[in-house]
C-alpha cells in the first residue's frame, strides 16, 4: 500500500511535488483558462461576426425592401456572399416572406425555416424605415401627433458556416495543449535540477551525519555549495567540531568518573570487608556472648543448685532455731542471687527473641495460690499481710503459659513485698471486664512507697530505678518491669500502673486465656446449727477467706472488730467454728492477751488461728489449749476446706481427699521405677540423688556421658537425667548415641539437666533427643513432676489407671466365688511363670502360645492395664523384638503381683 | 438636468419680471397667460419671444402655465383673471380648443393643417387669432426661385392627402413667379418614393411639403438620397432637411413667433378690443447647406440676402 502522507516522502520527491504541483495546478487551470476563452473567443466572434453582418447588411436593405428593388437587394448580397464563411443569405419582407436570397446550402422561403445542417449559424436582423433627423419644430411642422418608433420593414438572414471556427478551436486546444505539457517538461526537468541541487547535498550532509553518529567525529564536510546550504554545511562542520569537542571532554569526564567510580568502588570495598569483619566480630562477640552468659549461667547456677539443695536439706534436719535461721538466710540470699541471674538471662534471651510462649492447661486457682505460697516468706519476713483475692468469676481450669504468668507475677509482687514497709499486698484476681475476649486480670495492690511521676514515665525502661535512697537500699537489676511487661506482650495482653507517692501502687495485669472449665467449688453440707464465725482485722483478708467459706456453702459470720466477734459469740447458739485470722503487723506475744483469752471467756469450741507472721510463732503454738489449731497463712482453700470438715466432722468427698493426696499416692506408686543420673558435679549429683531417695526412688548415678550409654546399655531404665555439659562426651552426644542403640531406649525419656537458660529450647532439645528439661538449681517439685509427666508413659499405665484397676478388682471380687477367684489367681501366676520360661529359653512360639492363653484370662478381670501389657507382648513377638517383649512382660509381672496382692486382700485368699 | 435647471431659472425670471410689473403699475396692470403645450425649449423660446417684445412696457402680468397643470378649475381661473391668452404649440391647441373662452386668444407654433383640423367648426370665433408655422407657398416659391440659376424653373412638388389642398396657393404662386410647377397628387397609400424619383428626374429643383402619407421624414431621407444621385436641389421647410442633405428650407424660429404674438399682443391693447389674426408668420428665416450647394455647383447668397430678398419680394407682391 503506498503511503500517500507528505511526511513519509523523502526530500527529492517534496521537491519535485512541490516544485510540479503548483505548476500542474496553474497550467492546467491556464490551459482550461485559454482554452474555454479562446474558444469563447471564437464562438464569440461567430456570434459577433454573425450579427454584425446581419445589422449592418439589414440598413442597407432598406431601399431595395421599400422600393421592392431585389436588383439592388440583390447586388448587395452577391457582394457579400463571397466571404468564404458565409453560406446563405436571404431578404425577407416584414411579413417573413423572402424577397431575395441566395446561399448554398439552403432555400428558405420563410425567415424563420430551420435548417439541417449542423454545422451552421443563423443570424437574423430586421430592416428598419429609418428617416432623417426630427427635430422640434419639425415635429411641430409635421405634426406632433406622429410617433417617432421604428418601423420594421423586412429581415435579413445570414447563416455562417462553424468550419471554420470549429478549426480555429482545435487549433488552439492543441497549442494549449502543445505549451502546456512543454512548459510541464520543462518545469519537471527544472524542479529535477533543482531538487539535485537540494537533495544532493543534504544527502551528502545525511551521510555526513551519519558518519558522525557512528563516531567518525573527525570527519568534515566539503562546503561546496553556497547560500543556506553553505551555511547549514558550515554549521554542521562547526556542530562536528563542538561534538568532537565535546566528546573528548566527555570522554575525559568519564575517565574521570570511572576513576572516582573505581575509587568509590574500592572505599566500599574496604568499608564492605570491614564491615563483613566488623559482623563477623559482632557474630563472634554475639555467640562469645552467648557462650559466656550460658557458661556463666551453668557455672553459677551449678554451685548454687547445691548451695540451695543442701540448705534445704539442711533446714530439714536442722536442729536449733540459730540452723534454721542460718539455712533460711543462706536460701533467700542465694534466690535473691538467681534472680538477679534469671533476670539479666531472661532479659538477653528476650533481647534476641529467644523466648517463645508455650500455652498449657492449668489450675489457675492453684497456680496463684502457688505464688502466694511461694513469695508469703517474704511477705511474713516483713511482716506485711500478702492476701489473694479470687473473685467467683474466676474460671478453674485455663490455657496459657504459667512459667511466664509465674515470672511476670513474681516481679510484681517481689516488687510489691520490696518496696512496701508496712500494710498489705494484695493479688486480686477476675476476669477482665474491659476486654471483648476472655482475659484474666491481675491485680497486685500495694500500700508501698508508691511512684514518683518522673519515675513513671521511665518506669518500662531497661535497668532503670528510681534514683532515691529509699530504691537504692532495696536493691534489684532494674529488670523485672520490663521483662513482665515483654512476656505479657508477648501473650497479648497488656501491663498498666497507677501509682501514688506515699500511698502505694497498683499493677493490672490483663492477659488473654482460653477457658478450659469454669470453677465448681466445694461444697458442704453443714447442719442448720453450725455457723463459722471468722474474725480478721484485715479487710481484704477476711473478705478473701470469708469469700473462700461462702463458695463452700458454710454459713459465716465475719468480723473486723473484736468486740464485735466477742458479742456474736456471746449471743451466739450454734455449733460455731472460730477462725481468728492474724494480721502482720500484729505483735504475736500480745496476741494471747489481746485476742485469745478475751475469745475463750466466751468461746469454747474449735478455734483456728491463721498466723502471718513466724516470729514469735513457735511460742505462741505451745501456748495454745488442745481446741486451737495453728496454721501459717495463706491458707489454701483445701486446707480451709479440710479444717471446716474436720470441726464439724463432715465427711468431704471422695475427690477432695483424692486431690488433696493424689500427689504422695502418685509418688509411691513411683517408688519402684529405674533412674539414671548422669552430672559430672558430685554435689549436684548426691542433691538430685538425695532428693529421690527422700521419695523412696533409688537412682543410679553417674558422672560422663560414657558411663551413662554403658548404664543404658546393661540396664532398662524408666527416666534418665543427663547433664548438657559434661567432661569427655556431653550430654547430647550421649543422648545421640543411646537413642541410636534401637531397642527400648529409643522410646526412653531422657531429661536434660542444665544450668544453662540459653538452652532452654525445647525443639532443639527434642531435636537432639532429650524428652525434656529440668533447670538447675534443680526445684524439688520440678523434679517429682518430670518424673510423673514423663514415667507415666513407659511405666505410667499401672500407675495412671490405679482406680480403674482397683475398682475393676473390687468388682471382680464382688461378682466371682471365692474359689474362682483362687483358680484365676494361680492360672495367672502359672500362665507368667510359663511365659517367663518361655522368653528364657528363647521359645518364642511357645511365649506365643502362652501369650494368648494369658490375654484370654486376663479378659476375665477387665482390667485395662493388664490388657495392654499383654497386647503390648504380643505385638512384641510378633514383631521378633524379643527385648522389648521381655522388657513389656517385666511391667505385666509387676501388674499381676498387684493384682493378684490385691485379690488375696479382698478374698483373703492366703499366699501360696 | 442642466435643460431643466435652466427652465426653472426661467421660470423663475418670468415670475420675478411679472410680480415685479404687477407691483410697479398696480391697479392699471393687464394679465397674460401663457398657455404651453410641454417643458420643452422650444416653447419657452416663443416665451422669450413674447416677453423680449414687451419688455419695457408698463402694467404687464404674464402667467406661464402648462397643459399639465391645467385643470377645469384652473380654466375658469383664466378666464377670470386674465386679459389674453398665448396658447403656444398643439396639444395647448388641443387643450382649449373646445372651452370657450370669452377672453382674446392667440394660437402660436401650430401647422395650418393642425389647427383648422382642431378648429374645424369654429374658425370664426372672433377673438380667437392664429399665427401658422409653417410657411406660405409664395414665400418657398420664391426661395426656390433665389436658388435656381441658368434658366432652371421646372419645380417638383407631390401632393399627398393633406396636403392636396395647398396645391391650389403652389400652383398659382409658380405660375406668378414664372416657375414651372411640375406635381403630382397622391391619393394612395403607396409608396410614393417611385414618383417622387420621376419628378426630381423631370424637375430642377424638389420642394418637399410635408404630408405623412408621401413625404414624412423616413420618406425624406430617400427623397434626399435620390434628389442627391440625380443632382437635383430640394427646399425643405425645416432645419432638419438643411442638415440632412437638402439644399435650403425657409421657417420660422420659436422665438420669432413670440415675438409675432407680443405684436398681436401690443395690436389689441392698442385697440382696446380684440384683434383677430388669422395668418402665416411675417419673420421667418433661410438656412442653405453650402456643401450641397457647392456639390451642385450653385452659388448661392448669404442666407440674411436670400431672406431679405425674399422679404422685399413679399412686399413687392404685396
Amino acid at each position: 500500500m503506498i503511503d500517500l502522507r507528505i511526511s513519509s516522502w523523502g526530500i527529492r520527491l517534496r521537491v519535485i511535488f512541490l516544485a510540479i504541483m503548483p505548476i500542474v495546478i496553474v497550467a492546467s487551470l491556464l490551459g482550461y483558462y485559454t482554452i474555454d476563452s479562446r474558444t469563447s473567443e471564437i464562438r464569440e466572434g461567430l456570434e459577433e461576426r454573425g450579427n454584425y453582418l446581419a445589422n449592418n447588411i439589414a440598413p442597407a436593405f432598406e431601399f431595395g425592401v421599400i422600393t421592392g428593388n431585389d436588383k439592388i437587394i440583390g447586388n448587395i448580397i452577391n457582394g457579400i456572399i463571397k466571404e468564404k464563411d458565409i453560406v446563405y443569405m436571404g431578404v425577407f419582407n416584414n411579413t417573413g416572406d423572402v424577397i431575395y436570397e441566395k446561399g448554398k446550402t439552403e432555400n428558405a422561403s420563410k425567415i424563420d425555416s430551420a435548417v439541417a445542417d449542423k454545422n451552421v449559424a443563423i443570424f437574423r436582423a430586421p430592416i428598419y424605415l429609418t428617416g432623417i433627423r426630427q427635430d422640434a419644430l419639425n415635429q411641430l411642422l409635421e405634426g406632433e401627433l406622429e410617433g417617432n418608433e421604428k418601423e420594421i420593414i423586412g429581415w435579413v438572414r445570414v447563416t455562417l458556416s462553424t468550419d471554420l471556427y470549429v478549426e480555429r478551436e482545435k487549433v488552439v486546444i492543441q497549442n494549449t495543449l502543445i505549451i502546456i505539457i512543454v512548459g510541464l517538461f520543462v518545469s519537471l526537468l527544472l524542479a529535477l535540477s533543482i531538487g539535485n541541487s537540494v537533495i544532493l547535498p543534504i544527502k551528502k550532509m545525511m551521510g555526513f551525519v551519519t558518519r558522525l553518529r557512528k563516531g567518525e567525529l573527525s570527519e568534515r564536510l566539503d562546503v561546496d555549495e553556497g547560500g543556506e546550504i553553505g551555511h547549514l554545511q558550515d554549521g554542521i562542520n562547526v556542530m562536528a567540531n563542538e561534538m568532537e569537542a565535546s566528546h573528548a571532554k566527555l570522554e575525559l569526564r568519564v575517565e574521570q568518573a570511572v576513576c572516582e567510580v573505581q575509587n568509590v568502588v574500592d572505599t566500599l570495598q574496604k568499608k564492605n570487608i570491614e564491615l563483613i569483619n566488623a559482623r563477623r566480630e559482632a557474630m563472634q562477640a554475639k555467640d562469645a556472648k552467648s557462650e559466656f552468659l550460658a557458661n556463666m549461667s551453668h557455672e553459677i547456677r551449678t554451685p548454687l543448685n547445691a548451695v540451695v539443695g543442701f540448705s534445704r536439706q539442711l533446714a530439714k534436719h536442722a536442729t536449733d532455731d540459730k540452723q534454721i535461721e542460718y539455712t533460711r538466710t543462706i536460701s533467700r540470699a542465694v534466690t535473691q542471687l538467681l534472680t538477679v541471674i534469671d533476670d539479666i538471662l531472661v532479659f538477653s534471651k528476650l533481647d534476641s527473641g529467644n523466648i517463645e510462649i508455650k500455652p498449657s492447661e492449668f489450675s489457675v486457682r492453684e497456680y496463684l495460690e502457688d505464688t502466694i505460697s511461694m513469695l508469703s516468706p517474704a511477705a511474713q519476713d516483713k511482716n506485711i499481710e500478702l492476701v489473694l483475692l479470687i473473685d467467683s468469676d474466676m474460671p478453674d481450669i485455663i490455657k496459657a503459659d504459667p512459667l511466664r504468668l509465674t515470672q511476670v507475677l513474681t516481679n510484681l509482687l517481689n516488687n510489691a513485698i520490696k518496696f512496701t514497709d508496712e500494710g498489705s499486698i494484695i493479688l486480686h484476681a477476675r476476669m477482665d471486664p474491659e476486654t471483648d475476649d476472655q482475659s484474666i486480670l491481675m491485680s497486685v495492690i500495694d500500700t508501698g512507697i508508691g511512684i514518683n511521676e518522673v519515675a513513671q514515665q521511665k518506669l518500662f525502661r531497661p535497668f532503670y530505678q528510681e534514683d532515691s535512697k529509699a530504691t537504692r537500699k532495696r536493691g534489684g537489676t532494674g529488670l523485672g518491669l520490663i521483662i513482665s511487661k515483654q512476656l505479657i506482650e508477648m501473650m497479648g495482653g497488656s501491663v498498666s500502673f497507677s501509682s501514688e507517692v506515699g500511698k502505694g501502687t497498683v499493677f493490672n495485669v490483663s492477659v488473654p486465656v482460653d477457658i478450659i472449665s469454669e470453677y465448681s467449688p466445694f461444697t458442704m453440707d453443714l447442719l442448720p446449727s453450725s455457723a463459722v464465725f471468722l474474725f480478721d482485722p484485715h479487710h481484704h483478708s477476711r473478705r478473701s477467706l470469708r469469700n473462700n467459706l461462702l463458695q463452700m456453702n458454710v454459713p459465716t459470720y465475719s468480723y473486723g472488730n473484736i468486740d464485735s466477734l466477742l458479742d456474736g459469740l456471746a449471743t451466739s447458739k450454734e455449733k460455731i467454728f472460730l477462725i481468728v485470722s492474724i494480721p502482720a503487723d500484729i505483735d504475736l506475744t500480745i496476741l494471747q492477751e489481746i485476742y485469745i483469752r478475751p475469745i475463750r471467756k466466751f468461746f469454747a469450741g474449735n478455734l483456728l488461728v491463721l498466723l502471718s507472721s513466724n516470729d514469735g510463732s513457735d511460742d505462741f503454738i505451745e501456748c495454745v489449749d488442745q481446741q486451737t489449731h495453728v496454721l501459717m497463712k495463706p491458707l489454701r482453700v483445701r486446707t480451709l476446706m479440710k479444717e471446716v470438715a474436720n470441726c464439724f466432722d463432715i465427711k468431704i468427698t471422695s475427690i477432695v481427699n483424692e486431690v488433696v493426696e493424689q500427689t504422695d499416692t502418685l509418688l509411691l506408686q513411683y517408688k519402684n521405677i529405674k533412674v539414671l543420673v548422669a552430672e559430672d558435679n558430685q554435689f549436684n549429683r548426691l542433691y538430685i540423688n538425695d532428693l529421690l531417695d527422700g521419695y523412696g526412688i533409688k537412682a543410679d548415678c553417674v558422672n560422663n556421658g560414657k558411663d551413662a550409654i554403658n548404664a543404658c546399655l546393661q540396664t532398662h531404665y524408666d527416666i534418665v537425667f543427663m547433664d548438657l555439659h559434661m567432661p569427655d562426651l556431653g550430654g547430647a552426644e550421649a543422648v545421640s548415641i543411646i537413642r541410636n542403640m534401637g531397642g527400648t531406649e529409643i522410646g526412653m525419656p531422657i531429661i536434660a539437666i542444665t544450668a544453662d537458660v540459653f538452652a532452654n529450647e525445647n525443639d532443639a532439645l527434642i531435636h537432639k533427643g532429650f524428652t525434656d528439661c529440668v533447670f538447675k538449681p534443680i526445684d524439688e517439685k520440678r523434679l517429682i513432676a518430670t518424673i510423673i509427666e514423663n514415667c507415666s508413659k513407659s511405666v505410667g499405665n499401672i500407675i495412671r489407671d490405679e482406680t480403674d484397676n482397683n475398682k475393676s478388682i473390687t468388682k471382680l471380687s464382688d461378682k466371682l466365688p471365692k474359689d474362682l477367684v483362687e483358680t484365676l489367681i494361680n492360672n495367672l501366676w502359672t500362665h507368667s511363670r510359663e511365659l517367663d520360661d518361655d522368653l528364657s529359653s528363647d521359645d518364642y512360639e511357645k511365649a506365643r502360645s502362652t501369650i494368648h492363653k494369658l490375654y484370654g484370662l486376663i479378659c476375665y478381670f477387665e482390667l485395662e492395664s493388664l490388657n495392654l501389657a499383654v497386647i503390648k507382648i504380643q505385638d512384641a513377638l510378633k514383631s521378633d523384638l524379643i527385648e522389648e517383649a521381655r522388657f513389656h512382660h517385666s511391667d505385666l509381672k509387676v501388674l499381676i503381683e498387684d493384682t493378684v496382692k490385691k485379690l488375696r486382700e479382698l478374698n483373703e485368699v492366703p499366699e501360696t | 438636468m442642466i435643460q431643466l435647471l435652466h427652465k426653472n431659472i426661467r421660470f423663475v425670471i418670468t415670475i420675478f419680471v411679472l410680480f415685479f410689473s404687477l407691483w410697479s403699475y398696480a391697479g392699471t396692470s393687464i394679465r397674460i397667460t401663457i398657455l404651453l403645450s410641454g417643458e420643452s425649449r422650444l416653447y419657452y423660446d416663443a416665451v422669450d419671444g413674447v416677453t423680449e417684445k414687451l419688455d419695457g412696457a408698463s402694467g404687464m402680468e404674464y402667467v406661464v402655465t402648462t397643459v399639465r397643470d391645467l385643470s377645469d378649475n384652473s380654466i375658469d381661473e383664466i378666464k377670470t383673471n386674465s386679459d389674453y391668452i398665448v396658447v403656444v404649440g398643439t396639444k395647448a391647441l388641443q387643450a382649449v380648443a373646445t372651452k370657450k373662452i370669452p377672453i382674446p386668444t392667440l394660437n402660436i407654433l401650430v401647422s395650418k393643417r393642425s389647427y383648422q383640423t382642431i378648429r374645424r367648426g369654429r374658425e370664426n370665433a372672433p377673438n380667437i387669432s392664429v399665427i401658422y408655422l409653417d410657411q406660405p407657398a409664395e414665400r418657398t416659391l420664391l426661395l426656390a426661385k433665389l436658388i435656381l440659376q441658368g434658366g432652371a424653373n421646372k419645380i417638383g412638388m407631390l401632393f399627398g392627402p393633406t396636403s392636396a389642398s395647398e396645391k391650389k396657393d403652389y400652383v398659382s404662386n409658380a405660375k406668378k413667379l414664372s416657375l414651372r410647377l411640375i406635381e403630382r397628387v397622391e391619393k394612395t397609400d403607396k409608396s410614393s418614393l417611385d414618383t417622387i424619383e420621376e419628378l426630381i428626374k423631370k424637375s430642377d429643383a424638389y420642394i418637399a411639403l410635408y404630408d405623412r402619407k408621401v413625404l414624412n421624414r423616413k420618406i425624406a431621407k430617400w427623397l434626399l438620397y435620390m434628389a442627391n444621385v440625380y443632382r437635383k436641389p430640394v427646399i425643405a421647410y425645416s432645419k432638419s432637411y438643411v442638415e440632412a442633405g437638402a439644399l435650403a428650407a425657409v421657417y420660422t424660429k420659436p422665438i420669432d413667433a413670440g415675438r409675432s404674438a407680443a405684436a398681436w399682443l401690443v395690436e389689441n391693447i392698442k385697440a382696446g378690443q380684440p384683434v383677430k389674426w388669422e395668418r402665416y408668420p411675417q419673420r421667418f428665416t433661410v438656412d442653405i447647406n453650402r456643401r450641397i450647394a457647392t456639390k451642385l455647383n450653385l452659388l448661392i447668397d448669404d442666407s440674411d440676402v436670400v431672406s431679405a430678398r425674399i422679404k422685399a419680394a413679399e412686399v413687392n407682391n404685396d
